[in-house]
């Protein structure tokens, strides 16, 4: 038995990045959200750093400044990867798609052909949808949380017991005696739930791992916990600190445990944004040309974070001694890394370009300082693994594969080739087909 | 397009062909069902002949008998057509959705989204399910005709102004400015 | 960009989608021939129509209404295009294609399509030999149904001389119009349905795509544009501009009934 790995994925949302105003960077073509070569370009890359899976989030609607922003998340996630199985080999595919508003026998046919014509690589994130703007867009309220949560159970078994109603010894495919399958073994699931429901059964046979990977994906709810703990194989969870990632990876083994699974069967993957440069120098520069006047809107939210005045004019300047005495971090679990980045007598510009209010974890500054923090934390058992969202698409994934990849692999943490070809075996995940007969009964 | 000349799409409605033995011919691959490289290959023909379109027809229930031949249908054909996108250039891309299942923003976001990919090339066949088997997968009985009618008219021009509603006029991004698209 | 706000009684949705236009715009709509609250529905929304005539005739009478709905729609019929199933089947010679469908052929029981062809034929008495030719006894008894295209077809290859085994190996029961070949052939179904005005277009059915589509490729498409029916190459990228239907974005102003 070899020592445990850690394990990489990519998040793609925009073709651009996951810094504000990405798109508007020089080496963008700020056309790229609709430009699928690229996209296939950034794949690519990730697959030559190992990587195990592309992640592409989800929010079906158009939200905040699009204006100026750009537009996220334009690319229905299912079509997307698989124009990209076409250019890929080994790197997996993690759809997100919601059980709010879906049908399961549609999740399940769709999901189950990118399976077998990607040769095992597809995962499905399964999602409840909680957010108004989405279901507007499906002419629909807002469900309540436990009727969101019962659906999504539903959804989830009838998807699972679709995949495996084509039995693994079904197809007999003999042209000599002209048996095509046995029929016995191709036969209706007939599940009838209180949301959903489908009689089955869905005529694809199994991929060379089975059936997809179930991820879920937010905070640790316990009613997301109660789903994940069922059924998913992997964790896409938001944390900032390494105990945070401790906490919640521990609740998400212990989730998976409850449903009478083997912990070892959730991977828990912690969300980093990664600049990559020769210098922190050159890192924070990289980020201050592309942010631009944003980070001076950020000044409140940095000052709230730190129960200080911080005046906006003094931008390139440090907190001043009594600043930094009188400053002690918000309920923001963001703060504490603010605070320590303060300290070290950044100005205010550098503070924000170390991108301590963005979505996760950032790291500015060249290789090694991003193989210590993914060390620091697949050691301390914060995370079995990694979801990326670089600066910049265009050459961040690049400067992450070249530049990070080997340093982690010369650490010994980080595998030098894939294990497998299908996404099961490269994140170490136990197989299954239909339903998991250790999981029982459904929430409720 | 010229009214002198024909238009010819082709159906490669299942990976075999349409006559029920075509699987058990010798130089025939048994598992053509899932092998997506053998339905791009047919596309790659077809589009070397200039026929204007491939067209995948689809049913939403187990179709035949598949003890003696194939399904008669492919496994998906939004997404079997999204996977021929990338291996072929010119040739249309049309497949069929039923109108009766699936949200219409759904829809008009998967055919739209293939579409840009393909650089303009989706054709939707936009059909009404009618088959009681179709919509058990669904947990439904199938609705009288005029609903089903009603429901496909509702559906078509809850797509078609979804399709619309990011103007042409909405505009390319500009960097410099910082405006990618604007309201209209 | 801005939001669609369309509610029907059974879906609705706020919008927008944020997708830019495609090279095209926008998908084409393709709908199947039907009749009733199907053909309402194609005349208002489909750019092409696919359809399953079994004749000429059927095949013009139908495009003629359809086109002739279109015009009360307020629509250029010009604007529709009608396509109808064919299948084919090519060999160097008859001969050679006939073998080819026999080939698949073999492997389905032959003892109901002989019963259906017997019937077809106008016999009596059920036909018991399918290798050899009708004899002159039951070539005189043959009758075809008149308005049955595929009766027609059955008892003019009996007259031909063809045995039970090679008339059912010409496709007479596809669900379609099929011819089984040469190339030649092929062109010349194409042909005269097309100048008919029977079809804008065809919906190509292969028994074999592995080497079906290739031989039609390589020996039907050039006869095609010799006789300047087929175009040379592709004058468009997209597939609007394949067959021919105007730019449509977002739902047609013509379209006022449905939800509001």
């Amino acid at each position: 038995m070899t020592e445990k790995k850690l394990i990489l994925g990519l998040a793609l949302h925009d073709g651009s990045g996951a810094l504000n105003n990405a798109w508007r960077a020089p080496q963008v073509n700020p056309e790229n959200y609709a430009n699928f070569e690229a996209n296939i370009r950034y794949a690519q890359a990730a697959e030559r750093g190992k990587f195990a899976f592309l992640f592409i989030p989800d929010f079906p609607a158009v939200r905040g400044d699009i204006e100026h922003g750009g537009v996220r998340n334009i690319i229905d996630p299912m079509i997307a990867l698989t124009a990209i199985s076409q250019a890929t080999s080994r790197i997996g595919f993690v759809a997100t798609g919601s059980t709010s508003f879906q049908e399961p026998f549609n999740h399940a046919r769709q999901f189950k052909a990118l399976d077998v014509l990607s040769h095992g690589r597809a995962g499905w994130n399964a999602v409840t949808t909680s957010d108004p703007a989405v279901a507007a867009n499906y002419g629909k309220p807002v469900a309540e949380r436990s009727e969101r949560y019962q659906r999504a159970h539903e959804s989830i078994q009838i998807v699972q017991a679709l995949w495996g109603s084509w039995q693994k010894e079904a197809w007999i495919k003999n042209q000599a005696s002209g048996q095509y399958i046995d029929s016995s073994k191709l036969q209706p699931v007939n599940l009838q739930g209180k949301y959903v429901a489908s009689r089955g059964p869905l005529a694809i046979p199994p991929s060379e791992q089975g059936q997809p990977v179930i991820f879920s994906s937010g905070g640790p709810s316990p009613h997301l916990l109660a789903l994940a703990g069922r059924y998913a194989s992997g964790f896409i969870g938001e944390v900032w600190t390494i105990e945070d990632g401790r906490a919640q990876r521990a609740m998400v083994r212990r989730a998976a445990e409850e449903a009478g699974r083997d912990p070892d069967d959730i991977k828990f993957f912690a969300g980093i944004m990664p600049t990559v440069a020769p210098s922190v120098r050159e890192g924070l520069d990289r980020r201050i040309s592309i942010l631009g006047d944003t980070l001076k809107a950020q000044v409140p939210q940095l000052a709230n974070m730190l129960g200080v005045q911080i005046d906006r004019r003094r931008l390139d300047e440090p907190l001043t001694t009594e600043q930094l005495s009188g400053a002690y971090p918000s309920r923001d679990p963001r703060s504490g890394i603010a605070l320590d980045v303060a300290r070290q007598g950044w100005t205010v510009r550098d503070i924000l370009a170390h991108g301590v209010i963005d979505y996760h974890p950032t790291v500015v500054g060249p290789a090694a300082l991003h193989a210590d923090h993914i060390q620091e934390w697949f050691e301390a058992e914060a995370a079995d693994g990694f979801w990326l969202s670089p600066d910049i698409f265009e050459d961040g994934v690049d400067a992450f594969v070249d530049e990070v990849v080997p340093v982690l692999q010369q650490r010994g943490i980080y595998p030098s080739d894939y294990i497998g070809t299908t996404l099961r075996e490269n994140l170490g995940v136990a197989e299954q087909y239909g339903l998991d007969p250790r999981v029982v009964g459904t929430e409720d | 397009m010229n009214s002198e000349h024909m238009i010819l799409g082709v159906a490669l409605t299942n990976s075999f062909g349409a006559h029920p033995a075509a699987w058990r011919l010798p130089h025939v691959n048994p598992e053509a069902y899932t092998d997506i490289d053998v339905t791009v290959e047919h596309a790659r023909t077809a589009e070397r002949g200039g026929l204007q379109f491939v067209f995948i027809a689809d049913r939403l229930f187990l179709h035949g008998d598949l003890a003696v031949s194939n399904p008669l249908f492919n496994m998906d054909p939004i997404v079997t057509l999204s996977a021929v996108a990338q291996a072929t250039e010119r040739i249309g891309l049309a497949g069929t959705a039923s109108t009766s299942f699936f949200e219409p923003y759904l829809l008009a976001r998967q055919l739209k989204t293939l579409d840009v990919i393909s650089n303009g090339r989706v054709g939707w066949n936009a059909v009404p399910s009618f088959e009681p088997d179709a919509f058990a997968n669904f947990g439904k009985e199938p609705p009288a005709r005029e609903k089903k009618y009603e429901r496909l008219h509702e559906v078509m021009q809850v797509v078609q102004a979804l399709w619309g509603s990011w103007g042409y006029e909405a505009g390319k991004p500009d960097q410099q400015e910082g405006t990618p698209i604007r309201h209209m | 960009m801005k939001p669609v706000n369309l509610y029907g009684t059974q879906v609705g949705t706020r919008g927008p989608l944020p997708v830019p236009p495609s090279e095209q715009g926008q998908p084409v709509i393709i709908m199947p021939a039907s009749s009733g609250y199907g053909l309402q529905a194609a005349v208002m929304y489909a750019d092409i129509i696919i359809a399953m005539p079994s004749s000429i005739e059927e095949g013009r009478a139908q495009r003629q209404a359809i086109r002739q709905a279109a015009a009360q729609a307020g629509r250029n019929p010009e604007d529709i295009k009608y396509l109808a199933f064919a299948g084919f089947t090519t060999g160097d010679t008859e001969r050679d294609a006939l073998d080819t469908r026999l080939a698949l052929d073999a492997h389905t029981d032959i003892r109901g399509p002989l019963a259906r062809l017997s019937a077809y034929l106008g016999l009596q008495q059920q036909l018991t030999r399918p290798d050899e030719p009708l004899t002159t006894a039951q070539l005189t008894a043959v009758q075809a149904h008149p308005q049955d295209a595929r009766s027609i077809r059955a008892v003019e290859l009996a007259h031909a001389g063809w045995s039970p085994r090679d008339i059912l190996a010409h496709a007479v029961f596809d669900p379609y119009p099929s011819v089984v070949g040469t190339a030649g052939q092929v062109a010349d179904h194409l042909q005269e349905w097309f100048k008919a005005g029977a079809a804008d277009g065809f919906m190509l059915n292969f028994d074999d795509f592995s080497t079906e589509i290739g031989n039609f490729v390589e020996q039907v498409i050039p006869v095609l544009r010799e006789r300047g029916i087929f175009h040379n190459t592709y004058e468009g990228k997209t597939l609007r501009d394949h067959v021919g239907v105007p730019p449509q974005y977002g739902v047609n102003p013509r379209i006022t009934t449905g939800p509001q």
